[in-house]
């Protein structure tokens, strides 16, 4: 998300942290499989891997193309800066276990980067730690060490295991792991925002905020309800046993809130605890109708483009106002494309935004100069091994084509679908009625 | 470490998003053979003209239809092609000895006319 500096459009876009300039904006544009999600997925995995909760689906990621005697390492590595201060970080995952984990001050290309911590662990899960000098030279600090080994996990990075440490040499790698837990946020299809409920119930301001952007989308909303009621009022007093399951995790939860959401349901209800008083809160949505009379929906009732726009609020309201970095994958799921361009372009003509915004999309209508700069967009393409090329529209000369949605739609930036083959296709050969 | 040698700047624009259109005097063999390369690499940006075999495939007649897929006017205002500056036109013709002779007048017209638009920006 760096900036051509001799591009001179949408000025604004560029941020600048500690004179290092970045970019506000990353689109990125491709074919069905040419290997946009598995960008979005690479990230969330690292992401996963780093605060613990390793999501099963992302397991086996590795190369299928390579050779059986080809090496089984998968590189993930990111520079990125957290409260002005610049980070790269980087692990070798072999299979599950984490060969190589290192942390260090990036010099984001100014020199040399400094080391925060190189962690090592070989195939027989014996791990090493090696520290910057002015730690190791401390003997008490050789004590810690040596305990810290004993928690280790073959399996885990230690970036949370160090934040959690109450030593001043573990400060810069708290907020190291702050942006991967905090600032970082990844959205795929399937995910939802949890906890809008609750926000929606104590935080006015985003209420307002949330109620004002629902609304201005046109779709007959009026206001976001949060329904509170008392949890025996909720579920009776049939099942206690999973009752008092159900209160248990909420007491050991770290924000002392649960959510509840199922599966197969759009409903967002969640289990908060305010003041030792259990609350079951439900996000309902206000529409008004026929002769002006208002109603409540579930979410369930409202289609999957309310839905998922209500995913996008407070993704929107963070990159408005804060450092966040919003990853979103297939913005456009659900979603029409106009209002996803409106939405989109809202953010972009914003001079006083804070958030980097990154997503991915099918919808050539967002390929537009007046919302992004050149250097702001990128394709990918499978290459003939089968992996990923992802390059930039910058990376073309300079042309006459201002309108690159035609021009992409033409295949001058190549990322296309190729449908030579569709045409040559006879599907009716495997008819096998006639 | 890992990765000591990372990029914090961009590389400068080395990529061509410029288009070649071809239009062939054959209706078969030509359109594959180009469309051959198109699939290699879609950094190869061609477009190959299906010629139909009632049209007129002299040099002169491909120069016509080449100027009606590319040129817009009134009678003639979205043409097939985005021809935009810097992209290519190529006439392609087989030559062989028999007919050379015959049919240099014509390909000399239709370089006339070529250099014309190119000269002109077109």
């Amino acid at each position: 998300m760096i900036p051509n500096k001799k591009l001179k459009t949408l000025t604004h876009h560029k941020y600048n942290e500690g004179n290092f300039e970045m970019l506000k904006i990353a689109s990125i544009y491709g074919a069905n499989g040419s290997g946009k999600s598995n960008l979005i997925k690479s990230l969330k995995l690292l992401q996963q891997q780093v605060v613990g909760e390793i999501d099963h689906s992302l397991e086996n990621t590795r190369f299928k193309f390579n050779d059986e005697t080809e090496s089984k390492d998968q590189i993930f590595a990111i520079d990125f800066i957290q409260d002005s201060v610049p980070f790269y970080y980087a692990i070798i995952l072999n299979d599950s276990r984490i060969a190589v984990e290192e942390l260090y001050i990036s010099s984001l290309g100014r020199g040399k980067d400094e080391l925060i911590y190189e962690r090592k662990t070989d195939s027989n899960n014996n791990t090493e730690i090696t520290f910057l000098e002015e730690f190791e030279n401390n003997e008490k600090n050789q004590l810690l060490k040596s305990v810290l080994l004993d928690f280790v996990k073959p399996e885990e990075p230690i970036m949370k295991l160090l934040s959690n440490r109450d030593n001043s040499f573990f400060a810069k790698v708290k907020l190291a792991y702050k942006w991967f837990e905090k600032t970082l946020q990844v959205l795929t299809p399937s995910s939802r925002v949890s906890a809008l409920a609750h926000i929606v119930d104590i935080d006015s301001e985003f209420k307002n905020y949330a109620q004002d952007l629902m609304s201005s989308f046109n779709l007959g909303i009026t206001e976001l309800v949060s329904e509170k009621k008392g949890i025996k009022d909720f579920f009776g007093e049939d099942d206690k046993e999973e009752l008092n399951a159900l209160i248990r995790k909420l007491k050991d939860s770290p924000d002392q809130a649960v959510n509840l959401r199922h599966k197969n349901n759009k409903d967002e209800i969640i289990l908060v605890n305010e003041n030792d008083t259990i609350w079951v809160k439900s996000l309902k949505i206000g529409h008004v109708g026929k002769n002006n009379k208002s109603a409540l929906f579930d979410l369930r009732e409202e289609s999957d483009g309310t839905v998922r726009l209500l995913d996008f609020v407070p993704a929107f309201k963070s990159i408005l106002s804060s450092k966040k970095v919003f990853v979103i994958d297939e913005i456009e799921r659900s979603i029409h494309p106009l209002l996803i361009k409106e939405l989109v372009e809202k953010f972009s003509l914003d001079e006083q935004t804070k958030g980097q915004l990154i997503f991915t999309t099918h919808e050539s209508n967002l390929l537009d100069q007046n919302i992004f700069r050149q250097d702001e967009i990128w394709f990918t393409e499978k290459n003939k091994a089968g992996s990923t090329d992802l390059y930039s529209l910058n990376d073309f000369k300079e042309h006459k084509t201002i309108d690159i949605q035609k021009g992409y739609l033409n295949g001058r930036y190549g990322s296309i679908p190729f449908l030579g083959n569709l045409q040559d296709l006879n599907w009716h050969n495997y008819d096998t009625t006639s | 470490m890992i990765l000591p040698r990372r990029s914090f700047e961009r590389v400068p624009p080395g990529r061509e998003a410029r288009s070649v259109y071809i239009f062939g005097e054959g209706s078969r063999r030509e359109f594959d053979y180009f469309n051959y390369f198109k699939e290699l690499d879609s950094r190869i940006k061609i477009e190959v003209y299906k010629l139909h075999p009632h049209e007129d495939n002299s040099p002169l007649g491909l120069l016509k239809i080449a100027e009606k897929c590319i040129i817009a006017s009134d009678e003639n205002p979205n043409p097939k092609c985005d021809f935009i500056e810097g992209d290519e036109v190529w006439i392609v013709l087989d030559i062989d000895k028999d007919r050379a002779d015959s049919r240099k007048p014509q390909i000399a017209q239709v370089k006339l006319k070529c250099d014309e638009r190119s000269a002109l920006g077109i």
